[in-house]
Order: structure tokens, then sequence, then C-alpha cells
């Protein structure tokens, strides 16, 4: 039997803290008190990229051209204030229920993804029934709806006060109770109205107002809008890159002046060929962005074209773009390796010579066992 | 686009609709309310759309500011009611789950950028457990390296508000930093890639 001092002296032992331990406590220590540290942790958050920049300024000109207006937002004083008055009315204490205009909005949010004919009330008084992809938004007496591709039957509820907006990548849709289609497809957008009356602007085009079995195409569109779409269908889960990169090049048929707008339908033109597999043409599209030596994603595409016109394993093929990857600031020790084999035989001096960069690049074991194995190759070929 | 481009010419151009002054100026603000969009609106808020919300309010309320020298507090204010709006929704858009790493992409390998995106990723869920009146005070001192009467006169509260909001915004962030080990993975302090890009 152990002495309670054997019993002590083992606890102690056993919540002795470990350095570890003593360590972390001394982080969180630190963090908590240490301002800099916490200024250098957050300047960790990403500064808005110029993708995202130009696309949002694309959207509020968008926006503007279309005759839109910005709201303000009630904040939350005016909602408390309003459900406090109304909970008042609903209680019966004040007898006159016009004291409350107008209740909070309810705000609604809905996907709509459907390969088969699907149909749904995302806001009271509003029916849709579908067959694509797009985005319900806004609140049940203003929704909003972006609509990406396929046929989007719709029936408002008139005298409602439903003050319904659709957008699509051609143009603008606005409805007060009626009942009509839009189709979206690569040709652009067809609005059939079958009851009431329908405002369509187009992207690029007139203003119409159309009545009961009337109908309307936008076709134009610009570059902006199909690169605000195509961003859209790439995170959908139905549009596929298939749909991707038909929005891309739609928007890049425009001929885009050089800018952010046209090197990201470009970027997504060459990810999407990617992810289709369709290889050829997607070492094309790379090219085609790597036209552009200040484009923003140079490296990422000179990896991804490297490995494209390395998978046949001729030199030939993939020389020019290791050699421009090696100026760039994403290059690996591989990089270095895989143009020291390439030029070996031609210029065997560079060869080694790369070959000493990529040592001082920490290679894995493998590479390193593979530089060896290059520089011994140089050594008998000289 | 740095501060100085908001000059207060251009605002009071844009105040009395002078031919193209209010188009610039929403070129001079977008990076700014962008930037207070992504930093304050958590996960679930779209960044864009809420930046672009707040811009169509200034373009079409420009004319009612009366103060052109507070156009920066202005701005906020309205970016601070967006977000709230947009955070009211609680909508995580089915199609676009999670934060975009878009703008941390440019790290100098694929392996590095994932760390980064990480790392932004989990900064952002420490603001997020903050109070909102610390989250705000926190990016604009610390982040935005603005002076602490320059964000009192954003706020509209005193100075005395904003330092001790700043205090215990510090002392919650770093605790909840720490907790989630953020400074471990801050890039240069470990990991080395790099991993074949070879076929």
């Amino acid at each position: 039997m152990s002495s309670p001092d054997d019993l002590l002296r083992a606890f102690a032992r056993a919540t002795e803290p470990d350095e570890a331990a003593q360590q972390r406590v001394a982080d969180r220590l630190a963090m908590s008190t240490d301002a800099e540290s916490v200024g250098h942790l957050l300047r960790q958050l990403p500064e808005p990229s110029e993708f995202a920049l130009a696309r949002v300024l694309a959207r509020v000109r968008q926006s503007i051209a279309a005759g839109r207006r910005g709201r303000m937002p009630l904040g939350t004083g005016p909602l408390v204030a309003a459900g406090t008055a109304l909970a008042v009315v609903l209680v019966g204490v004040v007898m006159a229920p016009s004291l409350v205009d107008e209740p909070p909005p309810v705000m609604i949010a809905e996907t709509l993804e459907a390969a088969e004919a699907v149909v749904t009330n995302p806001a009271p008084g509003v029916e849709l029934s579908y067959t694509g992809w797009g985005l319900v938004s806004g609140s049940e007496r203003q929704p909003h709806i972006e609509w990406g591709a396929g046929t989007l039957h719709v029936d408002v509820a008139p005298k409602q006060g439903i003050d319904l907006e659709i957008e699509t990548p051609h143009g603008v849709v606005q409805v007060v109770g009626t009942v009509f289609d839009v189709h979206v497809d690569d040709l652009g957008t067809r609005v059939e109205v079958e009851r009431g009356k329908v405002r369509v602007m187009c992207e690029l085009g007139a203003t119409t107002l159309l009545e009961a079995g009337d109908e309307t195409l936008c076709q134009r569109t610009s570059p902006a809008s199909l690169l605000r779409f195509a961003n859209s269908a790439k995170r959908s889960k139905v549009a596929g890159p298939a749909k991707v990169l038909s929005l891309a090049d739609q928007g890049l048929a425009l001929q885009p002046e050089p800018s952010p707008v046209r090197d990201e339908l470009r970027m997504l033109r060459f990810s999407s060929l990617v992810d289709l597999k369709r290889f050829p043409e997607a070492r094309t599209a790379g090219d085609d962005y790597l036209a552009n030596p200040n484009a923003p994603e140079r490296g990422r595409v000179l990896r991804t074209t490297f490995r494209l016109a390395h998978q046949s394993g001729d030199c030939a093929e993939s020389l020019p773009y290791l050699q421009a990857l090696v100026e760039t600031d994403v290059v690996a020790a591989e990089h270095f390796v895989e143009l020291a084999r390439c030029l070996g035989r031609t210029d065997p001096a560079k060869s080694l010579s790369l070959l000493e960069k990529a040592e001082t690049m920490q290679p894995t074991p493998a590479l390193a066992t593979r530089i060896a194995q290059l520089r011994e190759a140089i050594d008998a070929a000289k | 686009m740095n501060r100085a481009s908001l000059d207060q010419e251009l605002v009071e151009r844009a105040i009395r609709d002078e031919p193209g002054a209010r188009d610039r100026l929403l070129e001079a603000s977008l990076p700014k309310a962008l930037a207070w969009c992504m930093r304050l609106g958590g996960p679930k808020v779209d960044a864009e759309d809420a930046a672009h919300d707040a811009l169509m309010i200034v373009w079409t309320r420009i004319s009612s500011l009366r103060s052109p020298a507070r156009y920066n507090a202005w701005l906020y204010g309205i970016v601070r009611r967006v977000l709230a709006a947009h955070r009211r929704r609680a909508w995580i858009r089915r199609w676009a789950p999670g934060v975009e790493a878009e703008g941390v992409a440019s790290g100098p390998t694929p392996v590095k950028q994932a760390q980064q995106a990480q790392l932004a990723k989990g900064v952002q869920e420490a603001l997020e457990k903050l109070p909102p009146k610390q989250r705000e005070v926190l990016v604009l001192c610390e982040l935005e390296e603005r002076t602490d009467v320059e964000v009192a006169e954003m706020l509209g509260v005193p100075l005395g508000t904003v330092k001790s909001r700043l205090r215990l915004a510090r002392a919650r962030f770093g605790k909840t930093a720490a907790r989630m080990r953020l400074n471990e993975q801050i890039p240069g302090r470990e990991i080395e890639e790099p991993q074949s890009e070879l076929a």
C-alpha cells in the first residue's frame, strides 16, 4: 500500500505539464495580448481580386443601364419597431390596424436546378415550373430570379402587388401579375407572354412591353454579363463544364477588349476544356490565355499546359512551357529536372546548372535519385 | 485604389451630378466597399452581391449626402446596413458553398495556395465569432490601419468606445485564433511542398 506522500508525488508527476503544453499556453497568452500577432493574422485575409472588382463593376453598370435603383435595406430598428407594432395590432390592444403600413419583408432564397420539369412556389402567388438552372432571392413581394439556362414558366397571381424580376445573360424581364415563359439557350433569351403584361429589357437593345400572345428574343449581350453567368454555371451542380464553356465561348465571340473580363473568360474556357478532358483544345485555350503576359493566373495555367504537353513525353512539346515556367515564381524542383532532361543532349552545361538549382530546392528523395541519374547520364554523354 | 482617390472634390462633383462623376466615384469606392463586404460579411454572405447592392445605393442616393467630407463614413454606413440585410437572409447559396478562395490564389504553389486559403478561412471563422461591433472595429483599426479617431467618426461612437471595443476584440480574437492554432498555419513557419507536378 502506498503512503499518502507517495500518492501525492505520483499525482504531481502525472500532472506535470509537458513542454508542448507549456508552449501551447504561452502561445495562447501571446496571441491574446500581442496586437502585432493579431494584425499579422488578420492580414492573411484576401484582398478583393482584380476579377472580383471587374465583375462587381460590370454588374453595377449593368444594373444602372437597366434603370434599376439601389434600395436602402431596413435596419433592425425599424424591423423591431414594425414587429412590435404588428404584435400590438395582433393582440387587439390597438384598434387601428392601419398603424402598421407595411410589414417587414419576408426574404426568400431557393436554388432552381432540375434536369426534368419541376414546379415550385418560392413565394405566395408565384408559381414556377422549370427545367434548367437558376436562383431565386429577394423578398416574397419582390422576388428576383437569375435564370441561367433552360425553360422557366412563370405564373404570378395578378393584383397581389408582386414585383417579380428575372435576370438572364441577355436581359431583364419585369412583371406584375401574368403568366409567361422564359427560355434561355446559347442563341438568346426568348420571352413568350400567355397572360398579362411583361417588360423586357434586353442587355443590349431596346425595352419592350409585351402583352398576351406577344413574344420577343434578346440575342445580344455583353461579355461581362456572360462572364457572370459562366461563373454561376461553374458553381452550379447541374450546369456542368459544357455550359460554362458555351457561355465563355459566347463571351469571347463578342471579342472583348483586352481586360480582366477577357482574361477570366479565357480562363473559364481553358478550365472547362480541361474538365471536359478535351486536352488538345485546352492547350490551345491555355496558349490564348498565356498570350497576355500579365494574366493573373499565368503560373497556374502554365503548370497545367505543361502537364498537358508533357503527356506525350516529347520534349519539343513541353519545352516552351517549361522555359516560361522557370521564369515564374510557381516553378518547382521537378520543373527544373524535367527541363534539364529535355536539354540534356543539346545543352549539357545548362542542364547541369538546372539540376544544381533543383538540388537547392530540397527535392524529395525520389527526385534526388532522379537528379543523380540524370547527372550521370549527362556526364556519360559528354 | 487608395484612400486618397476618394477625394472630396470627386464626391462633391458626384453630388452635383456632373457628367461622369458618379461613375468615377463608384469605381473609386468599389475596392473599399468590396473589401469591407469580404471581411465583415462572413462566410454566409456573397460579398460581390452585397458590394453591388451597396454601390447601387451610392449611385441612387449620393445626392442626399449633405457633408462630402463624411463620404467614407456614409459609405461604410451603407455597407453595414446592406451586410446586415444579407446576413438576415441567412442564406448560403447551395451552388457556391463556403468562401471562394479567389484573391488568395497568389501563393507560389498549389499546396501553399490551399494552405493560404485554409488559413484565410480560419481567420474569417475567428472573426465571425466576434460580436459584430467588435469585429468591425478590429477590421477597421487592425486591418485597414485607420486611427481610432477616424473609426470613431466613421461609426459615430465616442473615441473611448472604439478603444474599449478594440481591446476586447483583440483579446477575444487572439484567444480564438490560438484555440484554432491559426498562428501555426502562417506560411513560412513550416511546411515545404513540393509534390510532383510531372505526369
